[in-house]
Protein backbone atom coordinates (compact mmCIF):
# COMPACT_ATOMS: atom_id res chain seq x y z
CA UNK A 1 0.00 0.00 0.00
CA UNK A 2 1.78 3.11 -1.12
CA UNK A 3 2.36 5.61 2.07
CA UNK A 4 0.92 8.42 -0.29
CA UNK A 5 -2.38 7.11 -0.29
CA UNK A 6 -3.13 6.81 3.93
CA UNK A 7 -2.87 10.60 4.06
CA UNK A 8 -6.10 10.75 1.53
CA UNK A 9 -9.46 11.61 3.73
CA UNK A 10 -12.34 8.86 3.39
CA UNK A 11 -14.05 10.91 0.83
CA UNK A 12 -11.23 11.23 -1.26
CA UNK A 13 -10.68 7.65 -1.51
CA UNK A 14 -14.18 6.87 -1.92
CA UNK A 15 -13.79 8.95 -5.08
CA UNK A 16 -10.72 7.49 -5.82
CA UNK A 17 -11.56 3.32 -5.66
CA UNK A 18 -14.21 3.57 -7.96
CA UNK A 19 -10.94 3.44 -10.49
CA UNK A 20 -8.41 1.77 -8.63
CA UNK A 21 -9.61 -0.79 -6.05
CA UNK A 22 -5.90 -0.16 -4.00
CA UNK A 23 -7.92 3.13 -2.96
CA UNK A 24 -10.51 0.30 -1.63
CA UNK A 25 -8.05 -1.53 0.24
CA UNK A 26 -7.06 1.87 2.38
CA UNK A 27 -10.42 2.51 3.60
CA UNK A 28 -10.97 -1.28 4.48
CA UNK A 29 -7.83 -1.35 6.21
CA UNK A 30 -8.45 2.20 8.29
CA UNK A 31 -11.73 0.76 8.97
CA UNK A 32 -11.48 -2.76 10.06
CA UNK A 33 -10.14 -2.03 13.60
CA UNK A 34 -12.68 0.52 14.42
CA UNK A 35 -15.67 -1.80 13.31
CA UNK A 36 -14.21 -4.51 15.13
CA UNK A 37 -14.32 -2.79 18.32
CA UNK A 38 -18.22 -1.83 17.11
CA UNK A 39 -19.19 -5.56 16.93
CA UNK A 40 -17.57 -6.14 19.75
CA UNK A 41 -18.97 -3.94 22.15
CA UNK A 42 -22.68 -4.38 20.35
CA UNK A 43 -22.55 -8.07 20.48
CA UNK A 44 -21.27 -11.29 21.67
CA UNK A 45 -20.27 -12.46 18.58
CA UNK A 46 -17.02 -14.99 18.47
CA UNK A 47 -14.51 -14.16 16.11
CA UNK A 48 -15.50 -16.13 12.96
CA UNK A 49 -18.87 -14.18 13.45
CA UNK A 50 -16.95 -10.78 13.51
CA UNK A 51 -14.88 -11.81 10.91
CA UNK A 52 -17.97 -13.03 8.44
CA UNK A 53 -19.80 -9.60 9.49
CA UNK A 54 -16.77 -7.23 8.34
CA UNK A 55 -16.69 -9.59 5.00
CA UNK A 56 -20.57 -8.90 4.81
CA UNK A 57 -19.96 -5.19 5.71
CA UNK A 58 -17.31 -4.61 3.43
CA UNK A 59 -19.05 -6.32 0.30
CA UNK A 60 -22.00 -4.45 0.91
CA UNK A 61 -20.02 -1.09 0.97
CA UNK A 62 -17.82 -2.21 -1.94
CA UNK A 63 -21.26 -2.89 -4.28
CA UNK A 64 -23.39 0.04 -3.01
CA UNK A 65 -20.43 2.65 -2.95
CA UNK A 66 -21.98 4.87 -5.55
CA UNK A 67 -24.66 5.33 -3.62
CA UNK A 68 -22.56 6.74 -0.82
CA UNK A 69 -23.97 10.88 -0.65
CA UNK A 70 -20.87 13.04 -0.01
CA UNK A 71 -23.00 15.27 2.79
CA UNK A 72 -22.93 12.92 4.85
CA UNK A 73 -19.14 11.84 6.78
CA UNK A 74 -18.54 8.57 5.13
CA UNK A 75 -17.85 6.90 8.62
CA UNK A 76 -22.11 7.43 9.55
CA UNK A 77 -22.10 5.66 6.36
CA UNK A 78 -19.88 2.78 6.88
CA UNK A 79 -21.13 2.75 10.44
CA UNK A 80 -25.07 2.68 9.25
CA UNK A 81 -24.06 -0.21 6.87
CA UNK A 82 -22.41 -2.06 10.32
CA UNK A 83 -25.34 -1.43 12.02
CA UNK A 84 -28.00 -2.85 9.84
CA UNK A 85 -25.77 -5.51 9.52
CA UNK A 86 -25.96 -5.78 12.98
CA UNK A 87 -29.28 -6.06 13.10
CA UNK A 88 -29.65 -8.92 10.65
CA UNK A 89 -27.24 -10.87 12.45
CA UNK A 90 -29.36 -10.46 15.50
CA UNK A 91 -32.78 -11.30 13.32
CA UNK A 92 -30.77 -14.67 11.80
CA UNK A 93 -29.34 -15.49 15.33
CA UNK A 94 -32.76 -14.70 16.93
CA UNK A 95 -31.01 -13.16 20.01
CA UNK A 96 -31.40 -10.31 21.90
CA UNK A 97 -29.11 -7.63 21.37
CA UNK A 98 -26.40 -7.59 24.11
CA UNK A 99 -23.58 -5.01 24.40
CA UNK A 100 -20.62 -6.12 25.79
CA UNK A 101 -19.18 -3.52 27.56
CA UNK A 102 -16.99 -5.61 29.87
CA UNK A 103 -14.14 -4.35 28.48
CA UNK A 104 -15.06 -0.62 29.88
CA UNK A 105 -15.91 -1.10 32.71
CA UNK A 106 -13.29 0.67 34.56
CA UNK A 107 -14.85 4.05 32.62
CA UNK A 108 -18.03 3.20 32.42
CA UNK A 109 -19.78 5.38 35.31
CA UNK A 110 -17.87 8.18 33.71
CA UNK A 111 -19.14 7.80 30.30
CA UNK A 112 -22.19 7.48 31.07
CA UNK A 113 -22.74 10.20 33.75
CA UNK A 114 -21.00 13.43 34.21
CA UNK A 115 -21.77 14.01 37.70
CA UNK A 116 -19.63 13.16 40.55
CA UNK A 117 -22.68 11.62 42.38
CA UNK A 118 -22.85 9.23 40.47
CA UNK A 119 -19.33 8.45 40.01
CA UNK A 120 -19.39 7.64 43.79
CA UNK A 121 -22.28 6.00 43.75
CA UNK A 122 -20.78 3.20 41.30
CA UNK A 123 -17.23 2.75 42.45
CA UNK A 124 -16.52 -0.87 43.07
CA UNK A 125 -16.33 -3.29 40.60
CA UNK A 126 -19.43 -4.64 41.70
CA UNK A 127 -21.71 -1.92 41.29
CA UNK A 128 -19.76 -0.63 37.58
CA UNK A 129 -21.03 -4.32 36.57
CA UNK A 130 -24.29 -3.50 37.87
CA UNK A 131 -24.35 -0.80 35.78
CA UNK A 132 -23.32 -2.97 32.48
CA UNK A 133 -26.51 -4.68 33.36
CA UNK A 134 -28.47 -2.17 33.80
CA UNK A 135 -27.24 -1.00 30.04
CA UNK A 136 -28.42 -4.81 28.89
CA UNK A 137 -31.74 -4.25 30.00
CA UNK A 138 -32.49 -0.58 28.37
CA UNK A 139 -34.76 -0.97 25.29
CA UNK A 140 -32.95 -2.12 22.22
CA UNK A 141 -33.44 1.32 20.90
CA UNK A 142 -31.68 3.03 24.23
CA UNK A 143 -28.91 0.57 24.11
CA UNK A 144 -27.77 1.56 20.52
CA UNK A 145 -27.90 5.06 21.19
CA UNK A 146 -26.08 5.00 24.35
CA UNK A 147 -23.17 2.92 22.63
CA UNK A 148 -22.55 5.02 19.52
CA UNK A 149 -23.11 8.31 22.18
CA UNK A 150 -20.69 7.54 24.36
CA UNK A 151 -18.66 4.51 23.75
CA UNK A 152 -17.87 5.24 20.05
CA UNK A 153 -18.12 8.98 21.09
CA UNK A 154 -20.02 9.53 17.80
CA UNK A 155 -21.59 13.32 17.92
CA UNK A 156 -25.92 13.85 17.41
CA UNK A 157 -25.66 14.55 13.84
CA UNK A 158 -23.32 11.46 13.13
CA UNK A 159 -26.05 9.30 15.12
CA UNK A 160 -28.73 11.00 13.53
CA UNK A 161 -27.16 9.58 10.52
CA UNK A 162 -25.79 6.11 10.94
CA UNK A 163 -29.41 6.10 12.90
CA UNK A 164 -31.73 7.29 9.77
CA UNK A 165 -33.77 9.42 12.59
CA UNK A 166 -33.74 13.11 12.55
CA UNK A 167 -31.60 14.83 15.01
CA UNK A 168 -33.91 16.02 17.21
CA UNK A 169 -34.98 12.23 18.05
CA UNK A 170 -31.31 11.46 19.29
CA UNK A 171 -31.35 14.16 21.66
CA UNK A 172 -34.82 12.81 23.08
CA UNK A 173 -33.78 9.22 22.78
CA UNK A 174 -30.73 9.77 24.79
CA UNK A 175 -32.72 12.02 27.72
CA UNK A 176 -34.97 8.92 28.15
CA UNK A 177 -32.62 6.38 27.60
CA UNK A 178 -30.38 7.86 30.68
CA UNK A 179 -34.05 8.13 32.67
CA UNK A 180 -34.76 4.86 32.12
CA UNK A 181 -31.17 3.48 33.58
CA UNK A 182 -31.48 5.72 36.54
CA UNK A 183 -34.69 3.97 36.73
CA UNK A 184 -33.57 0.45 36.08
CA UNK A 185 -30.75 1.16 38.95
CA UNK A 186 -32.80 2.52 41.14
CA UNK A 187 -35.51 -0.95 40.71
CA UNK A 188 -32.26 -2.78 41.98
CA UNK A 189 -31.24 -1.06 45.17
CA UNK A 190 -28.38 0.80 44.04
CA UNK A 191 -29.38 4.03 45.66
CA UNK B 1 4.87 -0.20 1.42
CA UNK B 2 3.00 -0.58 3.91
CA UNK B 3 1.64 -4.20 5.38
CA UNK B 4 -2.40 -4.68 5.07
CA UNK B 5 -4.00 -7.43 7.91
CA UNK B 6 -5.02 -10.45 7.34
CA UNK B 7 -8.45 -9.40 7.96
CA UNK B 8 -8.40 -6.62 4.90
CA UNK B 9 -7.06 -9.51 2.79
CA UNK B 10 -9.23 -12.05 3.38
CA UNK B 11 -12.76 -9.43 2.65
CA UNK B 12 -10.38 -8.02 -0.92
CA UNK B 13 -10.25 -11.91 -2.26
CA UNK B 14 -13.83 -12.64 -0.63
CA UNK B 15 -14.75 -9.55 -3.23
CA UNK B 16 -12.85 -10.66 -5.70
CA UNK B 17 -14.12 -14.17 -5.57
CA UNK B 18 -18.01 -13.57 -5.41
CA UNK B 19 -17.05 -11.29 -8.28
CA UNK B 20 -18.40 -8.38 -6.41
CA UNK B 21 -18.71 -5.09 -8.45
CA UNK B 22 -20.16 -1.49 -7.53
CA UNK B 23 -23.95 -0.60 -8.37
CA UNK B 24 -24.22 1.79 -11.59
CA UNK B 25 -24.75 5.28 -10.19
CA UNK B 26 -27.87 5.28 -12.31
CA UNK B 27 -29.17 2.88 -10.18
CA UNK B 28 -29.35 4.64 -7.06
CA UNK B 29 -30.92 7.71 -8.92
CA UNK B 30 -33.51 5.09 -10.23
CA UNK B 31 -34.52 4.06 -7.15
CA UNK B 32 -34.29 7.35 -5.07
CA UNK B 33 -36.86 9.10 -7.46
CA UNK B 34 -39.16 6.18 -7.35
CA UNK B 35 -38.82 7.12 -4.00
CA UNK B 36 -40.36 10.29 -4.84
CA UNK B 37 -42.94 9.35 -6.81
CA UNK B 38 -45.66 8.67 -4.08
CA UNK B 39 -44.81 12.26 -2.30
CA UNK B 40 -45.37 14.42 -5.38
CA UNK B 41 -48.77 12.37 -6.38
CA UNK B 42 -49.46 12.64 -2.76
CA UNK B 43 -48.98 16.75 -2.89
CA UNK B 44 -51.03 16.78 -6.71
CA UNK B 45 -53.86 14.73 -4.90
CA UNK B 46 -53.62 17.63 -1.60
CA UNK B 47 -53.51 20.25 -4.48
CA UNK B 48 -56.63 18.58 -6.44
CA UNK B 49 -58.91 18.41 -3.16
CA UNK B 50 -57.94 21.97 -2.46
CA UNK B 51 -58.92 23.02 -5.90
CA UNK B 52 -62.20 21.33 -5.00
CA UNK B 53 -62.59 22.97 -1.65
CA UNK B 54 -61.58 26.27 -3.22
CA UNK B 55 -64.77 25.43 -5.63
CA UNK B 56 -66.69 24.03 -3.35
CA UNK B 57 -66.26 27.78 -1.38
CA UNK B 58 -66.73 30.22 -4.39
CA UNK B 59 -69.47 28.31 -5.54
CA UNK B 60 -71.74 27.80 -2.63
CA UNK B 61 -74.86 27.72 -3.83
CA UNK B 62 -74.13 25.40 -6.87
CA UNK B 63 -73.17 22.93 -4.46
CA UNK B 64 -76.61 23.64 -2.39
CA UNK B 65 -77.70 23.31 -5.40
CA UNK B 66 -76.48 19.77 -6.25
CA UNK B 67 -77.65 18.77 -2.75
CA UNK B 68 -81.19 20.12 -3.30
CA UNK B 69 -81.39 18.17 -6.72
CA UNK B 70 -81.25 14.91 -5.00
CA UNK B 71 -83.88 15.70 -2.39
CA UNK B 72 -81.83 15.99 0.62
CA UNK B 73 -80.22 12.76 0.25
CA UNK B 74 -77.75 12.28 3.14
CA UNK B 75 -75.62 10.06 0.47
CA UNK B 76 -75.04 12.77 -1.42
CA UNK B 77 -74.34 15.32 0.89
CA UNK B 78 -71.21 12.82 1.81
CA UNK B 79 -70.30 12.98 -1.65
CA UNK B 80 -70.46 16.20 -1.76
CA UNK B 81 -68.09 16.91 0.31
CA UNK B 82 -64.16 16.35 -0.54
CA UNK B 83 -64.19 13.40 1.63
CA UNK B 84 -63.15 10.97 -0.39
CA UNK B 85 -60.16 12.99 -1.42
CA UNK B 86 -59.09 13.67 2.23
CA UNK B 87 -59.20 10.05 3.14
CA UNK B 88 -56.98 9.07 0.10
CA UNK B 89 -54.13 12.33 0.80
CA UNK B 90 -54.20 10.77 4.23
CA UNK B 91 -53.84 7.34 2.74
CA UNK B 92 -51.07 8.80 0.65
CA UNK B 93 -49.33 10.95 2.75
CA UNK B 94 -48.57 8.16 4.92
CA UNK B 95 -46.74 6.22 2.78
CA UNK B 96 -44.77 8.36 0.80
CA UNK B 97 -43.62 9.81 4.11
CA UNK B 98 -42.15 6.31 5.12
CA UNK B 99 -41.00 6.59 1.79
CA UNK B 100 -39.51 9.72 2.05
CA UNK B 101 -37.57 8.97 5.19
CA UNK B 102 -35.69 5.89 3.00
CA UNK B 103 -34.40 8.79 0.78
CA UNK B 104 -30.99 10.81 1.12
CA UNK B 105 -31.90 13.17 3.42
CA UNK B 106 -35.37 12.69 4.24
CA UNK B 107 -34.82 10.86 7.51
CA UNK B 108 -33.01 14.33 8.57
CA UNK B 109 -36.84 15.99 8.89
CA UNK B 110 -39.66 14.36 11.43
CA UNK B 111 -43.08 13.38 10.08
CA UNK B 112 -44.43 16.41 11.03
CA UNK B 113 -42.14 18.58 9.06
CA UNK B 114 -42.77 16.25 6.16
CA UNK B 115 -46.34 16.70 6.16
CA UNK B 116 -46.22 20.12 6.92
CA UNK B 117 -44.69 21.01 3.21
CA UNK B 118 -46.47 18.79 1.63
CA UNK B 119 -49.78 20.15 2.84
CA UNK B 120 -48.68 23.70 2.42
CA UNK B 121 -47.30 22.58 -1.12
CA UNK B 122 -50.96 21.46 -1.53
CA UNK B 123 -52.65 24.45 -0.83
CA UNK B 124 -50.34 26.72 -2.91
CA UNK B 125 -50.56 24.68 -6.10
CA UNK B 126 -54.49 24.12 -5.72
CA UNK B 127 -55.23 27.59 -5.14
CA UNK B 128 -52.75 27.97 -8.58
CA UNK B 129 -55.15 25.40 -9.96
CA UNK B 130 -58.18 26.79 -9.26
CA UNK B 131 -57.18 30.19 -10.46
CA UNK B 132 -55.69 28.57 -13.50
CA UNK B 133 -59.17 26.55 -14.31
CA UNK B 134 -61.42 28.62 -13.47
CA UNK B 135 -62.87 29.78 -16.67
CA UNK B 136 -63.43 26.17 -17.65
CA UNK B 137 -64.56 25.00 -14.19
CA UNK B 138 -67.77 28.04 -14.74
CA UNK B 139 -68.06 26.26 -18.30
CA UNK B 140 -68.46 22.94 -16.68
CA UNK B 141 -71.02 24.08 -14.66
CA UNK B 142 -72.75 26.47 -17.11
CA UNK B 143 -73.10 22.68 -19.43
CA UNK B 144 -74.21 21.18 -16.12
CA UNK B 145 -77.18 23.83 -15.75
CA UNK B 146 -77.92 23.52 -19.69
CA UNK B 147 -79.97 20.27 -18.83
CA UNK B 148 -80.94 20.96 -15.22
CA UNK B 149 -82.70 18.69 -13.41
CA UNK B 150 -86.49 19.76 -12.00
CA UNK B 151 -85.13 19.54 -9.01
CA UNK B 152 -82.32 22.31 -9.73
CA UNK B 153 -84.44 24.29 -11.90
CA UNK B 154 -86.83 24.64 -9.25
CA UNK B 155 -84.11 25.05 -6.90
CA UNK B 156 -81.78 27.96 -9.21
CA UNK B 157 -84.72 29.72 -9.79
CA UNK B 158 -85.70 29.71 -6.11
CA UNK B 159 -82.28 31.23 -4.88
CA UNK B 160 -82.06 33.35 -8.48
CA UNK B 161 -85.29 34.95 -8.65
CA UNK B 162 -83.85 38.00 -10.88
CA UNK B 163 -82.42 35.76 -13.35
CA UNK B 164 -86.02 33.43 -13.48
CA UNK B 165 -87.35 36.80 -14.66
CA UNK B 166 -85.00 37.34 -17.23
CA UNK B 167 -85.16 33.81 -18.56
CA UNK B 168 -89.00 33.93 -18.60
CA UNK B 169 -90.27 33.45 -21.93
CA UNK B 170 -90.76 36.38 -23.54
CA UNK B 171 -93.50 36.63 -26.16
CA UNK B 172 -93.13 36.33 -29.74
CA UNK B 173 -94.31 39.38 -31.05
CA UNK B 174 -93.94 38.38 -34.61
CA UNK B 175 -96.60 35.57 -34.24
CA UNK B 176 -99.00 37.95 -32.13
CA UNK B 177 -100.99 40.48 -34.01
CA UNK B 178 -99.99 43.91 -33.65
CA UNK B 179 -102.70 45.72 -31.78
CA UNK B 180 -103.45 49.11 -32.57
CA UNK B 181 -101.92 51.74 -30.54
CA UNK B 182 -104.67 53.98 -28.92
CA UNK B 183 -103.81 57.43 -30.04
Amino acid sequence: MPPSLTTLTDEQLVIECKKDQQHFAVLVERYVPKLTHYIRRRSLATSDDIEDLLQNIFIKVYRNINEYDTSLLFSSWIYRIAHNEMIDWYRREKRRTTLSLDDEAQDIVSKLFTDDDHVTRFSNAEQKQMVIDAVNKLDEKYKDILLLRFFEEKSYEEIADILTVPPGTVAVRINRAKKQLEKILTKHGTN
Amino acid sequence: MEQISDTTKNILSAIQDKHVTPRSRWYFVLRNSILWVPGVVTTLLGAYTVAGVVYGIMHVEIVQGRVQSTGGNPLFYIATMPLLWVASFGLFSLVSIILLRKTHNGYRHTTLQLLSISVASSIVIGILFYAVTQDSDDNTVNTYYRYPTQHQKEYYERIFPAERMIRQEQPDRQSQPVAPIAL
